[in-house]
């Protein structure tokens, strides 16, 4: 293993790693545009040049690879390379290169979405000049759209290209390309060909200035006045995992959040903009279909009584069936689980159907599930005495029926439709109307996905944590306190939690696999059961 | 350090009090003779130095556009938060800034009239004016909103509003419908 020398810090690395890599690694900051993990390297930026002792010129870290030296050519006698990152050499080279790229640069950033996030503004504070001696006009250009997410302001492009390397590489899609030759140089997209892939969004996230703009969130809030929440992504088995970034209680865009466990570096656009589906029109209290088709308002305590006369009249307790959701975290359906075993010996609960699609595979390696449950491996896992479908539930007469709809996302056909038609009274936990809502007598309201706490498990078996960006409504409860209320009311037995915590810490010690699984090692990046990791 | 005490210790003359008196009433008789420090306001107006902190105007361009771009530096540097900006794309596309503030409010209540706003400014589009005199008998009077700072601009761009008032303009600061 060559050994190294980086501002006089020694590191063994492997031989061939990138010197950026392992600079950054040792918390070295070299600033860098055009290198990105998950894409190639071109060295096009000309930023990330460092000096290498041996060698006359400055070099780029991230094309530089590092290696062996022959014995006799090591240096200090030990040394396979020596490097230097702030030499006035490098110093006065990243000065040079950054007036370069600002040439064009309009420096807009009062009108600038990237402004706060924004290479560089970053790196020109921290490594550039105060000022430039370019006294010519600055070129202006007309600013284009890609595709239907994303927009381009071609005057503060500086041609680090990771956007079309990520169509080449990642997506495999090619919309963008390189057009014309030095002063011209544009990234633009063939004639009616618009960038409108499934993972078009991420260029935005990885445009280091404020070039690649996403239409969603333009000119919505400055990014300094957001709350960045680490969560993940709960609109398919994927699970990745997400920042949610949220001002005044209100979510105004997600972006992705690197997780080599899950998604890598990037997210799609289902997950990134999912979250406008929540926005309109949310429960706010418990809801009690009348005669006439209209909805009452009712307190929660007579929500919970009507619920108890109303499985006393159906064949009491025995008569109970119940739907888990896939779109919720493992702690409601864990409590679902627990108390509808012990209302009947019979098989009395199953899974909600819900979208199933075929996987989406693309080039770069990025997977989005077909399943669009999100949690369905977590509640098959923490639910041990599950029917093999809805079907199976139609054995024996349905008194009242329990259903954790959750996000709204179960489709109203075949079994389901004959499920609830079949049952004398439906309960759906749910945050927001539904095909299925709206065929329930009864309709108890948790809070939308990001006001959300508890563990999702994704298709692979890495158990996330899903960490609340937003407040729920007043007399909106969590999804977990509703169903051990409920548990509460038909087994007569108390509930014994007090947070969502408290039920995944009792889910960990009874449900196989998951007994590793701890609040703190779940971290921000989640932890794999143990059926997962084996 | 010592801190030095001065007492004051009448002398024979002074417990007469006529002398004080004396010199009290010869003060009076100079100041009668000399320019007056006091103004009858509100008939004539006290116009504030160069560079007073008043009221806030949001400032127009040559084309009568608002120059304010929504980039919320004001209400970042505002110590006592009180401006609230939401931006939007701006409706025009001939050239001018593609962002404006949708909605721009300041709560002249929780106004410290430091000026940081205008310190802040990358656009020269918030300012503070002279105008002092915009007392409201209701506190939503006093939040100040992207049209009543517009119209303050209207009113000032012309030149200290006092000045004008004094030479007889009539402009009138009407605080409701700011």
């Amino acid at each position: 293993m060559p050994l190294i020398k980086i501002d006089g810090q020694e590191l063994e690395v492997e031989a061939g790693s990138r010197l950026l890599d392992v600079a950054l690694e040792a918390g070295i900051e070299v600033p860098h545009y055009c290198y990105h993990p998950a894409l190639s390297v071109v060295g096009s930026c000309r930023l990330c040049m460092v000096e290498v002792e041996g060698m006359p010129k400055l070099q780029t870290a991230c094309s530089t690879p590092i290696g062996e030296a022959p014995p006799d050519r090591k240096v200090d006698g030990k040394y396979d390379m020596v490097v230097h990152t702030d030499t006035d050499k490098v110093v006065a080279g990243q000065k040079l290169v950054l007036e370069f790229l600002l040439l064009n640069h309009p420096l807009d950033c009062p009108v600038c979405d990237q402004a706060g996030e924004c290479g560089l503004q970053d790196y020109s504070f921290k490594f550039g000049n105060a000022h430039s001696r370019f006294d010519e006009d600055k070129r202006v250009r007309a600013a284009e759209e890609l595709g239907s997410g994303v927009a381009i302001n071609q005057n503060r492009c500086i041609m680090c290209t990771r956007c079309v390397r990520f169509t080449q590489e990642i997506t495999g899609t090619n919309e963008l390309y390189v057009h014309g030759r030095g002063y011209d140089t544009k990234i633009a997209i063939f004639d009616g060909l618009p960038l409108d892939n499934p993972l078009s969004g991420n260029v935005a996230d990885i445009c280091p200035v404020g070039a690649l703009l996403l239409k969603d969130y333009m000119h919505t809030t400055r990014v300094w006045h957001l709350s960045h929440t680490e969560s993940a992504c709960v609109e398919c088995s994927s699970g990745c995992s997400i920042t949610v970034d949220a001002t005044d209680n209100v979510v105004r865009r997600i972006v992705s959040r690197r997780n080599d466990q899950a998604n890598g570096h990037f997210i799609c656009d289902f997950g990134r903009y999912s979250f406008h589906k929540y926005e309109r029109s949310e429960f706010k209290e418990p809801m009690r279909k009348t005669p006439g088709s209209g909805w009452e308002m009712i307190p929660w305590r007579q929500a919970y009584q009507l619920i108890a006369d109303k499985v006393a009249a159906g064949g009491g307790p025995g008569a109970v069936k119940a739907l888990a959701s896939p779109t919720l975290p493992n702690e409601p359906n864990y409590i679902l689980g627990q108390f509808m075993g012990r209302l009947s010996d019979r098989k009395n609960i199953a899974l909600l159907p819900v979208t199933q699609l075929s996987d989406m595979e693309f080039p770069g390696g990025f997977r989005i599930s077909g399943d669009k449950g999100g949690n369905s491996r977590g509640a098959r896992d923490v639910i041990p005495a599950l029917a093999a479908s809805v079907k199976a539930l139609h054995k024996t007469d349905t008194g009242v029926i329990i259903i954790l709809d959750g996000d709204g996302r179960a489709e109203m056909k075949g079994d389901l439709t004959r499920l609830m038609a079949a049952a004398q009274f439906s309960v759906v936990v749910a945050c927001m109307p539904s095909e299925v809502t709206q065929n329930a007598d009864l309709v108890l309201p948790i809070a939308a996905p990001y006001a959300r706490e508890g563990t999702f498990t994704n298709d692979q078996g890495l158990v996330q944590w899903l960490q609340p960006a937003l407040h729920p409504p007043d007399d909106v409860r969590a999804d977990w306190q509703v169903v051990a209320e409920l548990g509460q009311q038909l087994t007569g037995e108390d509930h014994l939690y007090s947070y969502a915590g408290d039920v995944t810490w009792k889910i960990t010690q009874t449900t196989v696999g998951y007994g590793q699984i701890t609040r703190f090692r779940l971290g921000k990046l989640g932890q794999f059961t143990a059926s997962a990791a084996g | 350090m010592a801190t030095v005490v001065r007492t004051y210790e009448p002398g024979y003359w002074d417990k007469f009090y006529l002398p004080a008196i004396a010199r009290g009433l010869l003060l009076t008789l100079v100041r009668m003779f000399r320019r007056k420090d006091t103004i009858p306001y509100p008939d004539i107006k006290y116009v504030p130095a160069d560079g007073y902190r008043g009221l806030h105007r949001l400032n127009k361009d040559e084309d009568g556009r608002i120059k304010c771009v929504a980039c919320e530096m004001c209400q970042t540097a505002c110590p006592a938060h009180c401006i609230d900006i939401v931006p939007e794309p701006a409706p025009w596309d001939d050239g001018g800034e593609e962002r404006h503030p949708a909605k721009f409010e300041i709560d002249l209540l929780k106004c410290i009239f430091c000026g940081f706003c205008e310190l802040a400014c990358p656009k020269d589009a918030i300012e503070l004016t002279e105008i002092y005199d915009y007392a409201s008998f209701s506190r939503d009077d006093l939040i100040i909103d992207r049209e009543g700072l517009l119209k303050v601009y209207d009113i000032t761009s012309m030149g200290n509003i006092y000045e004008r008032q004094n030479r007889g303009e009539s402009i009138q600061i009407d605080t409701g419908n700011l």
